[in-house]
Parts: structure tokens; C-alpha cells; sequence
């Protein structure tokens, strides 16, 4: 089945708010089972960071145990080496994924250890942008999704230094049409990546098939100058930059297919992010998504 | 799959500044031996360089994890070199390079480096041995609490193995008393392994640890279900016989090994069956 129609399957989950391994334990930390009985509109599903050595933490084990939507953000698997998805991996991830019960598989598609899956070899990093590349990211998507079942949406990584002759959108559209599946824009990470291939901001969007854009993200983050350089910093603050707000607004009016949106604030306090929740809320209806976020 | 030479390449500019300025300088030297076409070398200069220097803490952090898993070698190799910070220069060695360029594992790599590198102490080299085994079988599977590793399918025959989570490895006499008395004396300083390391001025002589380059003594290292690391003494029969498994061998050459190594037919398959029943070998 195309994706056109699978994407009929697929649920409208709302505004939902992420969270990883003891991010839930930082002190004044966001509390998502309290933000969803107090402002559920904000909490509507949880997109749970899983690293699969580290597991589930207290706070993603209490949402799912009161049976709450989520969705399953891996953060330990390079999509474009086939060995990574090797059988340990895969069956960790079904592990997860069987108590989770995601509506999808979702997470940067880029290089999130260097050599093989080990303590110590944890970074994040862009996909090489090149055309070879985004068919190698394809095939794991497919293998993936395959493995487990599950859709699974590629999000365009954070990064300071992107190598490669292809706009990292025309990359993303490359994948997302090789593997026939949909994507996860997330918008502070593409506004990071216009700025350091020297684009301007909404460059590639209007080309880019945004009909295949199923979840987005909104995250603060901080611009930080190191030898004179200026770039920013994928922080996860409450401080939502003006260029992710701008990319945002764009690309939810284009963005037909929408079914989520994760406001990434998992280590804030709840009341600093409310105006964030409030933003992305007004946004999404002001797109033509109302049924995203239902009074 | 040439966008994996580019990104271990990347990755290899991101933590070794002088290796970046050196791929500004010089591109085709200094990408010598890389399957990477003009064109993917252009394309490593174009970002601006200071783009791949905006995390200076990269290296301290890679370090400190680093220390962690070799506080023993460390603090010895910290009295070399009078400085611990010295031990970046890991992240400049071809230890460093090979091992990110053949997707390797940076703790093995870590402790080649101990190893090669002329400090000046032959202990050192005997505790880098020592904890890469450590670290070896800790990456073992078998974590309380998350999803396991299956068991792997049967390769056929009847072959045995020694389990990831088990090593042996024959070092000179007094390694272990040397490393249980520096590791414990490091973690009594506290979590932040580098900062301890770089205030602490106890004397080895405090340690009073004999150590004898030559005898040596078979150590046995197990990352137990309960997740600690155990190091035993091993009688050089056992060790021999599982040091002869490493690579995998039928139960009729193992059973053969066990009696070359002084064990009667019987007490061969008791053996045997005692290394699988504790998961020592596993098929």
C-alpha cells in the first residue's frame, strides 16, 4: 500500500510533549501526566527518546500504564549502515515498541554514534547530503519499518557542519519519496541548517512535497559565538527563535497531512512553557488545523 | 557507500582540530588513502572551519568517559605524564583515527593507545590489558531491566564459544591487587574521575602492590547478571581451555583440549557441561 492511502491509518494525535531518559527528573522538569490532566490540549501524547541500552524511565513508564497516546523518537540508530539495524537492536526496539504501543517510529535521521552502538560513541550529526546517501537512509528506513511494523518518519537533524552538494530538504524529499513514507520537520533544526549552508529560511520549502509531512517540532534554542563563529544551539529551551517560529508558520500551512506536533521542553518548568504550547496551539489553527487542537 | 567515509571523516575533523586544519591546508594530503572523490573532498572544506570547533568540551567530554572505564591505567599514566590532560593527545593518535575510519570500538582504541604510548611504565601496559577487558565484557549484553539480545541462532554443529560476558587474560603477577587498590582509590574521589585525577598527588608507594613483570597469572573477568565486573584467578588449565573457545570450537575439540590439559574423558564432559550451565561457553 502507497503511502497516500496508509496515511489514512494514521492518527491525529494533537500537540504532545517529548521527553527521554531522566529528562523527567530534572529538578522543576515539565511533568507530562500533570500537564495532560491540567492543560490536555498541550499533552494530548508523549514522544518517547529511547535509547535502547538506557530503556524506559519512571515518567515514560507512568504514561503508558494509563494506556496515553505516544509515539517512539529513537535516538541510538544510524539508518544509512545496515549493520546498525542489526537483530539486537531490532528486537529491543519490538521490545519497546510492544509496550509503548506508538502510533509510529520517529527520529533523526542522521548519525547518532560513530562505529557501533557503544557506550562512549554517542553523538549527533547530519546525514551526509548527497544522493547516495539518501538512498542508503532510505533502504533503512524500509528495512525498519519492515522490522517492526511500524510507519517510521525520518526528522531532519541538528548539526553544525552539513557536507554534501544536495539543500538538505531536496535530501529529505529524496528519502521521504524513496522509502514512500512521510517525515518529521523539525523546524528549530531546519532553521539551524539554512543558517549554516548560508540559506535563507523558507528556502527548499515550497519545493519540498509537504504533503508528506506528518509531525513537527517546535524547540527553543540559544545562539552561541565561538571564535567569532555564530551559530545555535539545539538547546530545548523555552526561548523558541524567531527563524524556528517563522518556519513553523510556513510549513503548517502547507502541511495538509499534519497529525502532530511536539513542543521539545522536557527539562523546562511546565509554566514557562505554556506560552510556547499557546503559540504552536493559535498557529495550528490559524494552518487550517483545528482538529489538532480541540477546545 | 562513500557518504560513510565522508561522515567518519567528519567525525574525525570534529574532535581533532589539528587534523581538520590540516584537511583545510592540504585535502589530498591529508585524505591520503581514502576512497573519496575530489569533489566529496571539496566538500569537507566548505563549511566554514571554526564550524567544526564550536564544541570544545567534545574531547573532555570523550576523555572523562574515557577515564571512567580506565581509572587504574590512567592514574598511573597521569603520574608519567604529570598531567592528565596530556591524555587528550589520544584523541590526535592513529589509535584515535583507525579506529573512527574502521568503526571500531573507542574503548579498545583507547587502551591500544595506553598501551603503544611510551610512558615509561610497564604497569600501565598490564592495567590498559586489564580494564580493555573489563571494558569488553561490559559491553556484554545482559542489562537488568531493558530488552534483551535473543539468543543467538544455532551456527550449526555443536560448536561452543567463550560468552562476551566472560574473558581471560594472562598479565603479569599483582595486576589485579595493582588495579582493585588504584581503581578503588579513584573512585573514592568521587564522580568527576578527571577533576580527582588532576588534584590527587598520592604516591604509588602508598599502594604498596608488588608487581612482577616476570611471572604472570591468569585472570578470569565476568560481568555477572547482576551487572558488576568480577575478577577472579583462574588455574591455567581453565584458562587455557577457554582461551581455546574464544573463537569457537566443537565440544569434541574442547572435550579433546580438556584432556591434553590433564582432565580425564569424564571429568572433560563435567567440565564442559559446568562452563554451559554457568554460561561461561555458550552455543
Amino acid at each position: 500500500m502507497r503511502f497516500c492511502d496508509r496515511i489514512t491509518k494514521l492518527p491525529a494525535l494533537g500537540i504532545g510533549v517529548s521527553t527521554e531518559y531522566g529528562a523527567g527528573d530534572t529538578p522543576h522538569a515539565l511533568d507530562p501526566i500533570a500537564l495532560h490532566a491540567e492543560q490536555p490540549r498541550y499533552a494530548r501524547f508523549l514522544e518517547v527518546g529511547i535509547e535502547t541500552a538506557k530503556g524506559l524511565d519512571r515518567h515514560a513508564r507512568a504514561w503508558i500504564a494509563r494506556g496515553l497516546p505516544a509515539t517512539y523518537h529513537f535516538l541510538d540508530v544510524n539508518l544509512d549502515e545496515p549493520e546498525d539495524l542489526d537483530e539486537a537492536w531490532l528486537d529491543a526496539v519490538r521490545g519497546f515498541a510492544a509496550e509503548i504501543r506508538p502510533a509510529w517510529l520517529c527520529g533523526d535521521a542522521g548519525l547518532w554514534h560513530f562505529g557501533k552502538r557503544e557506550r562512549g560513541h554517542m553523538l549527533l550529526l547530519p546525514p551526509v547530503l548527497t544522493n547516495d546517501a539518501a538512498s542508503a537512509l532510505a533502504d533503512g528506513i524500509c528495512a525498519l519499518r519492515d522490522a517492526t511494523g511500524f510507519e517510521v518518519f525520518p526528522e531532519n537533524p541538528p548539526g553544525q557542519v552539513f557536507v554534501g552538494d544536495l539543500h538538505v530538504l531536496d535530501f529529505f524529499s529524496r528519502v521521504c519519496e524513496r522509502a514512500d513514507t512521510g517525515m518529521l520537520l523539525d523546524c528549530a533544526h531546519l532553521g539551524i541548517a539554512q543558517r549554516m549552508t548560508g540559506h535563507e529560511l523558507l528556502d527548499g520549502l515550497d519545493g519540498f512535497p509537504c504533503e508528506r509531512i506528518i509531525e513537527m517540532h517546535v524547540a527553543g534554542g540559544t545562539v552561541r559565538e565561538h571564535e567569532g563563529f555564530a551559530f545555535v544551539e539545539d538547546d530545548h529551551h523555552t526561548g523558541v527563535l524567531p527563524p524556528t517560529w517563522r518556519i513553523f508558520e510556513h510549513a503548517v500551512a502547507r502541511a495538509r497531512n499534519l497529525r502532530a506536533v511536539v513542543f521539545e521542553c522536557e527539562r523546562n518548568a511546565s509554566d514557562r512553557c505554556i506560552p510556547g504550547f499557546e503559540r504552536i496551539a493559535a498557529m495550528l489553527s490559524r494552518g487550517g488545523h483545528e482538529a489538532l487542537v480541540p477546545s | 557507500m562513500s557518504h560513510l567515509v565522508i561522515q567518519r571523516t567528519v567525525v574525525r575533523m570534529l574532535y581533532d582540530a589539528a587534523f581538520a586544519r590540516a584537511v583545510y591546508a592540504d585535502r589530498e594530503a591529508a585524505l591520503a588513502g581514502l576512497e573519496l572523490t575530489p569533489a566529496e573532498r571539496d566538500a569537507l572544506v566548505r563549511p566554514d572551519p571554526r564550524a567544526y570547533a564550536t564544541d570544545p568540551y567534545r574531547r573532555a567530554r570523550a576523555l572523562h568517559g574515557l577515564l571512567m572505564e580506565y581509572p587504574a591505567s590512567a592514574w598511573l599514566a597521569s603520574r608519567a605524564t604529570r598531567d592528565v590532560r596530556k591524555l587528550d593527545a589520544f584523541f590526535s593518535a592513529p589509535e584515535f583515527h583507525d579506529c573512527i575510519a574502521t568503526r571500531g570500538s573507542l574503548a579498545a582504541a583507547f587502551a591500544a593507545y595506553l598501551q603503544h604510548t611510551p610512558f615509561g611504565d610497564a604497569r600501565i601496559v598490564s592495567l590498559a590489558r586489564l580494564e580493555s577487558a573489563i571494558a569488553r565484557v561490559r559491553r556484554a549484553p545482559h542489562r537488568p531491566g531493558v530488552h534483551q539480545t535473543p539468543p543467538r541462532p544455532a551456527r550449526g554443529g555443536d560448536l561452543l564459544e567463550l560468552s562476551p560476558r566472560h574473558a581471560v587474560v594472562e598479565l603479569p603477577s599483582g595486576t589485579a591487587a595493582l588495579y582493585e587498590a588504584i581503581a578503588s582509590h579513584v573512585r573514592s574521589g568521587g564522580d568527576d574521575v578527571s577533576a580527582f585525577l588532576l588534584r590527587d598527588l598520592t604516591r604509588l608507594s602508598r599502594f604498596n602492590v608488588p608487581f612482577d613483570t616476570s611471572t604472570f597469572a591468569f585472570l578470569h573477568i565476568e560481568n555477572t547478571l547482576e551487572g558488576s565486573v568480577a575478577i577472579a584467578a583462574a588455574t591455567p588449565e581453565l584458562a587455557q581451555l577457554l582461551m581455546f573457545a574464544a573463537a569457537g570450537r566443537t565440544r569434541s575439540a574442547l572435550a579433546s583440549q580438556a584432556c591434553d590439559l590433564g582432565a580425564e574423558p569424564d571429568e572433560a564432559t563435567a567440565i564442559l557441561d559446568d562452563l554451559l550451565r554457568d554460561g561461561i561457553l555458550i552455543p
